[in-house]
């Protein structure tokens, strides 16, 4: 399945996109660890720990536009049809 | 013992006379009101509701707040207020860069203009003194023209806030700038100073000044100051270099909300658009970054400065903020990134608002596809868009004339109010209600019109501070917007940078407000002075006729579905509407006299 990163996890990866395997019914959390087993230079910018179960704080993985927070977080089904997309924190919005 | 923090002295210039005098600052309004915002509101309530905006009688009010120009981190923006005349309601705009510092060092907490000069002046504050000067050799002058003109006349250390050709020429939503690109852009404060006819304020003031304001080696201020200091440093949004503010700017949202389906493009038809990636924050650091300024105190630096090297869209400019870069391009669906930075400049040169000359020109592409608009507008045509730029800001001929009075006048006037995309007669941003439901919520209660700085409910609904909510659920989110209008009124008052609150917390800024004042107030306390600084802006609102009515969006959010994950969303925003009434404790978008006499309003 396609994984698109963004903004510094793009640049940690090196790339704009990942191909992952993913089997139906599959969870992100095995999705994310495959991710970051293909670059290892992610793991330390996703997880929160060596063994891949929480995500840091204000890492935002979504499942077609969907926060897994809103899912079922690390633990959301996949069917290898959607797209993940992976955010460090980001915030904005000009101040005029 | 005088409040700290404060310059304690506000000129008073009445255009009319030709004459400038000096207050204090009235202590009652900084305990009530604290500055910035807050406190130019206040005057603007107190000149009273029964005044035309264009009008010698309207008053424009610059001010800083207690921390602006300290060593406060942070700390260098700048409010002004006054009636809009894009909406007709109450208004503040604020500006970054060294203007509100350079105030401060200058010895004025604030300057308040009234009534209107018979030819073009400028003003030029120096050390507690304010002087009125004739401006021809600038009127018809670009706003970076005049930059230039009056640093090479005063020197290269002096800010210069200034209108362009669209503020002389009375575009409703003309801007205010200074530093070349920074900007107080929305409501049409450059209209304003523009009817005034004043052209430019020169401010010169020495930066040694800065310490003069604060209680220097007090432990109290020390520690507040640091620990400020160091949630900006640690924060994963703001860390310098770090974080994705830092990094990429404000542009870094530009694929966030895409991702989500909260990213308005074809005039808010779609809610997602494939193109965006090209105009993105990733992609700009890329390209065409050339430069990363910051403003006074500031160790973020997301000014991201590009250049387009070659070409017809040769330029060099400092603010491909998300917002401009949303407007100009994704609304419109151009996806060239070089001809929106060119765009972006021309705003910024002609001095308008980007964010309402892009969804004017969204509403014009939109006209013109419908027959409703009789010249040719073509989504993404990017020539036509600069060719419509340069018209509107000298106001050339009939249409580009209609233009000039704003997307909501304009649209009214082609025959469907409902293609511009406003609230209260001022543009609608970049995050879409329908996949951002707060952010309709936020946008339809606010005080100033279409703006996402009100309430930045986006806060929870994408990023999750302080915690996660679902941007595609209603429910919490009066209570949050509530929050967050109240927290962001203190933020503009005292007067420091939104972006601030990715790091620091109510907590942080009570700390270093109570060290630099020299209060001992709690987070309740501040808080309440943010609600009344709403409460105030609101109850002007309604003397000049406004009420619930008026606390709407437009019909397309409310009834057609977004794309992408708001594909079957619209926003529902009588249901939040009516439980932000109950939080705020109005009726029908009416402030009542009990709420009133219970924040000391009346």
């Amino acid at each position: 399945m396609r994984v698109l990163l963004y903004a510094t996890l793009r640049a940690a990866a090196g790339t704009r996109e990942a191909e992952v395997a993913a089997a139906p019914g599959e969870t992100v959390g095995t999705v994310l660890n495959r991710l970051v087993a293909q670059y290892p230079a992610l793991r330390d910018e996703i997880f929160d720990d060596p063994e891949g179960t929480a995500l840091k704080p204000y890492v935002a993985v979504y499942v077609d536009g969907r926060n897994i927070v809103h899912l079922q977080g690390l633990s959301t089904p996949l069917d290898g049809t959607e797209e993940v997309a992976l955010f460090p924190p980001v915030a904005g919005g000009s101040g005029a | 013992m005088p409040l700290g923090g404060y310059a304690n002295r506000i000129g008073h210039v009445d255009l009319t006379t030709g004459t400038v005098t000096y207050t204090p600052i009235d202590e009652e309004i900084a305990l009530k009101y604290i500055g910035g915002r807050g406190y130019g509101a206040k005057l603007v309530f107190d000149n009273g509701p029964n005044v035309e905006p264009l009008s010698p009688e309207n008053i424009l009010v610059i001010m800083n707040g207690p921390l602006s120009g300290t060593p406060i981190n942070m700390s260098g923006r700048l409010a002004v207020c006054t009636r809009s005349p894009l909406t007709g309601t109450i208004t503040d705009s604020h500006m970054g860069g060294w203007t509100a510092a350079r105030l401060k060092w200058a010895g004025f907490d604030g300057i308040v203009l009234r009534g209107r000069a018979e030819k073009p002046v400028y003003l030029y504050v120096e050390n507690g003194q304010i002087s009125i000067h004739d401006a021809s050799d600038t009127w018809g002058k670009t706003t970076h023209e005049t930059v230039a003109y009056y640093r090479e006349k005063y020197g290269q250390d002096v800010s210069v806030m200034c209108i362009g050709p669209a503020g002389e020429n009375l575009v409703r939503f003309a801007s205010i700038m200074n530093e070349h690109d920074r900007a107080a852009g929305r409501g049409g404060v450059g209209a304003v100073m523009g009817y005034k006819r004043v052209k430019a304020i020169v401010i010169r003031g020495e930066q040694k000044r800065m310490y003069d304001f604060v209680p220097r080696g007090d432990d109290r201020y020390e520690s507040a100051r640091k620990r400020g200091l160091k949630a900006i440093m640690e924060s994963a949004v703001t860390a310098p270099n770090k974080g994705g503010l830092s990094l990429y700017g404000t542009n870094v949202l530009m694929n966030a909300t895409n991702t989500i389906g909260s990213l308005p493009a074809k005039n808010f038809q779609m809610t997602q658009w494939d193109q965006a990636e090209k105009l993105a924050g990733e992609t700009i650091r890329e390209t065409i970054l050339v430069h990363e300024p910051t403003c006074h105190a500031c160790p973020v630096h997301c000014k991201k400065e590009v250049e387009v090297k070659e070409g017809k869209y040769k330029v060099r400019v400092e603010s491909f903020e998300y917002e401009s870069a949303w407007a100009l391009g994704t609304l419109c669906l151009n996806s060239d990134k070089e001809s929106v930075a060119y765009l972006i400049y021309l705003c910024n040169i002609y001095g308008m608002d980007t964010i309402e000359t892009g969804v004017l020109l969204a509403m014009a592409m939109e006209a013109s596809e419908r027959g409703l608009l009789k010249e040719q507008v073509a989504w993404g045509d990017a020539d036509k868009q600069i060719e419509l730029v340069e018209r509107i800001a000298y106001r050339k001929d009939e249409i580009a004339n209609l233009l000039a009075e704003g997307p909501a006048r304009a649209a009214a006037a082609l025959g469907d109010p409902q293609m511009a995309m406003c609230v209260k007669g001022q543009a609608i941003p970049a995050y879409d209600p329908r996949g951002q439901q707060g952010m309709g919520l936020s946008y339809a209660t606010s005080n100033r019109g279409g703006c996402h700085l009100r309430g930045y409910v986006t806060s929870v609904e994408l990023l999750g501070i302080p915690e996660k909510a679902d941007p595609l659920a209603t429910e919490g989110k009066a209570k949050w917007t509530k929050l967050f209008q109240d927290l962001h009124a203190v933020s503009d008052s005292l007067d420091l940078c939104k972006f601030s609150a990715f790091a620091e917390g109510i907590q942080e800024y009570l700390d270093q407000f109570n060290a630099v004042v020299g209060l001992n107030w709690t987070v309740e306390d501040l808080l309440r002075v943010g609600e009344r600084i709403y409460n105030l802006e609101r109850y002007y609102n309604n003397l000049c006729g406004f009420t619930g009515e008026h606390d709407t969006l437009p019909e397309r959010l409310l009834t057609q579905p977004g794309s992408g994950p708001a594909s079957d969303k619209v926003c529902e925003l009588e249901k939040m509407l009516k439980e932000y009434y109950a939080e705020r404790g109005w009726e029908n978008g009416v402030v009542p006299e009990a709420k009133l006499k219970e924040l000391a309003i009346i």
